[in-house]
């Protein structure tokens, strides 16, 4: 009976090692694999961003565009962008809930807080419909150029059969815009 | 009180407008497997509640606590996967065991559901969710069980319909997964009238 | 040579997971609203499907039976992990436009099903063979529907519009009804060619037997 016992404790003992075994295997190839691809991950997100703000401040040489974060306020990143060192504007990016996931904008100012463009960095929503808010001529129609808290249909028009799409934009941006304003009145740079 | 309606808009959102398989497509496996009967398919969706609305609290202390701890300056937000889908395989296990043993009319309701649930992507896909949107505790916990239930209305709704259509006499070659897909798509079609709906 | 390639038909068209096997149905109606979300997808799962077969086939004598579900779902995670990690390196776009479906293809049925049924009784290079089949068969079954619901949809076909179409098209295909009714049509057609080749066995099977029966009555009369 004893022994018995100590054979079913022994066996147990032993399938667990195999299992831990079989886990630190597992463990092994994934932290291999993230040391190899960790940088590469960080390199992507730096550059989706600089090819953003790249976007919106065009014609500018971008080889001399540089930006410094400034702060951050209800869930947006607040920078300042400069062309060497003459202050061009602001750029914020900011997460909004969309049709089918979150909507990722970066959005551009110029120094006088109006609106230099809008950028969507990244989307899941539906091919054909809500992904035409993404629309580079959409987005250039509806907000370059304008300041202030946008209103939908007068400001900015919404697109049939994508309304969700497009208002999570609007609500975005409006969002941005407030942040950039908390920011700007904190004192985080002098550019005025 | 700011935050209270804060918390009930997203449960309605959780609900209806980003319902898990009518706008999301989580769990659809045992939604078209186990929607057969009105009676079983409410079984699983309450078994389903019951573990995604656990895993939720425990998979958001797993996260903040052991993976990504404000205190520590290790990430290993990475890991998330493999972590939560042994959480929940465990998790499963133990609610299984739990329940035989001190609340077995509950088990007898339940218990031949259980074991699938853990390989059911809504669990995890509601724990993952959870991380993404960065909830706080509260509104994790809440979150997971209001997505749960509206798992639970759809598959509910849904075999009532496929109840309906058992005696009907489709062509043969849309006998059985073909027809149940159509009648989800017309479900699905009515629970569209949801979307961008804003709570709050 | 010849069994593998019997192995890849049946993975492809004879028992295609999705199609005939109807595994996996979460990703499927999920991510084919473009046919480049549904290659992604697809081949994102035949990387996870051939690791995780090949490692398991190779450990099946070391895995102990009572807790192989559990070395099964670490296995697969962590291969899944693994892919994910690769992909938002050097995939990135498509790391981005796929969401939570990488991470979930862990609860993947196909995958566990596979293990268990296929990589844990059989040699290594079977369940390699195995995988591929099998994965490429969800690849094709994913890009069929893509196919239909992009073009129906979305008016585009691999992102190239079609002119005329595309300015005005179907949207409901892409919604998430269009993804259940257009499975359900496809899944449909499938049976209707499996049906047509079921009965044509038949008949021939019916055929067959009526003249071996007839030949054996001739024969009988013949003796008397």
């Amino acid at each position: 009976m004893e022994k018995l016992k100590n054979n079913s404790v022994l066996s147990a003992a032993v399938i667990g090692l195999k299992l831990l075994l079989i886990c630190a295997i597992i463990a092994g190839i994934v932290s291999f694999v993230y040391a190899l691809t960790a940088d590469i991950y960080a390199e992507n997100i730096k550059q989706t961003k600089e090819l953003s703000v790249g976007k919106i401040f065009t014609g500018k040489d971008e080889t001399r565009l540089q930006y410094t974060e400034i702060g951050s306020s209800d869930g947006a990143t607040v920078s300042a962008v400069y062309e060497g060192d003459v202050l061009l504007g602001y750029c914020v990016e900011i997460k909004t809930a969309g049709f089918g996931g979150e909507i990722e904008l970066m959005i551009g100012y110029k120094a006088d807080h109006s609106i230099y463009g809008v950028d969507v960095v990244s989307h899941t929503e539906t091919p054909g419909l809500g992904s035409k808010s993404a629309d580079e001529k959409y987005l250039k129609n509806n907000y370059s150029g304008k300041s202030g808290v946008l209103v939908a249909g007068t400001d900015v028009d919404m697109i049939a059969g994508a309304s969700v799409t497009s208002g999570a934009v609007l609500d975005g941006v409006n969002r941005a815009t407030a942040a950039l304003e908390n920011i700007l009145n904190e004192g985080g740079v002098d550019g005025e | 009180m700011e935050y209270f309606g804060s918390v009930m808009s997203l449960m309605f959102t959780a609900l209806l407008v980003e319902n898990f398989i009518f706008s999301k497509f989580y769990g659809c496996c045992p939604f078209l497997g186990v929607s057969e009967k009105p009676a079983t398919a409410l079984g699983m969706g309450m078994a389903v509640t019951f573990v995604i609305t656990v895993s939720s609290a425990v998979t958001w202390l797993v996260y903040h606590f052991l993976l990504v701890p404000e205190w520590a300056d290790y990430d290993l937000g990475y890991l998330k996967t493999i972590a939560f889908i042994l959480v929940i395989a465990a998790l499963v296990q133990f609610i299984e065991m739990f329940l035989r043993k001190f609340i077995p009319t509950l088990y007898s309701a339940l218990g031949i559901y259980l074991p699938l649930i853990t390989t059911n992507c809504a669990v995890l896909s509601s724990a993952l969710l959870i991380v993404q949107k960065e909830y706080d505790f509260i509104q994790a916990v809440c979150f997971g069980f209001s997505a749960s239930l509206g798992f639970t209305l759809a598959i509910v709704v849904f075999a009532g319909v496929r109840s309906r259509m058992e005696n009907a006499d489709p062509p043969r070659a849309f006998k059985g997964f073909p027809l149940t897909l159509i009648a989800a798509g017309l479900l699905a079609m009515a629970f569209s009238c949801f979307s961008g709906i804003k709570f709050g | 040579m010849n069994k593998y390639v019997k192995q890849l038909k049946e993975g492809l068209l004879d028992n295609n997971p999705t199609l005939v096997q109807l595994l996996g149905m979460c990703p499927t109606l999920a991510t084919t609203t473009s046919i480049s979300n549904a290659i992604g997808m697809g081949l994102a799962a035949t990387v996870v499907l051939i690791c995780s077969n090949l490692f398991i086939s190779l450990l099946r004598k070391f895995i102990p039976k009572q807790v192989r579900i559990a070395a099964y779902i670490v296995i697969v995670s962590g291969f899944v992990t693994a892919v994910e990690l690769l992909m938002r390196a050097y995939f990135y776009s498509l790391y981005q436009s796929l969401g939570l479906f990488i991470p979930l293809i862990v609860v993947n049925c196909i995958i566990l099903a596979r293990a268990e049924a296929f990589a844990s009784k059989n040699k290594p290079l079977p369940s390699i063979v195995d995988g591929v089949a099998m994965g490429l068969g969800f690849t094709f079954a994913l890009c069929v529907l893509a196919f239909v619901r992009e073009l129906l949809g979305a008016g585009t076909v691999f992102g190239f519009a079609i002119p005329g179409y595309s300015e005005n098209p179907m949207v409901i295909f892409v919604l998430p009804a269009g993804a259940f009714i257009t499975l359900g049509i496809v899944i449909a057609v499938v049976q209707k060619i499996r049906n047509a080749v079921a009965d044509k066995a038949h008949l021939k099977a019916v055929e067959e037997t009526r003249k071996s029966v007839s030949k054996a009555e001739n024969r009988e009369e013949a003796s008397v």
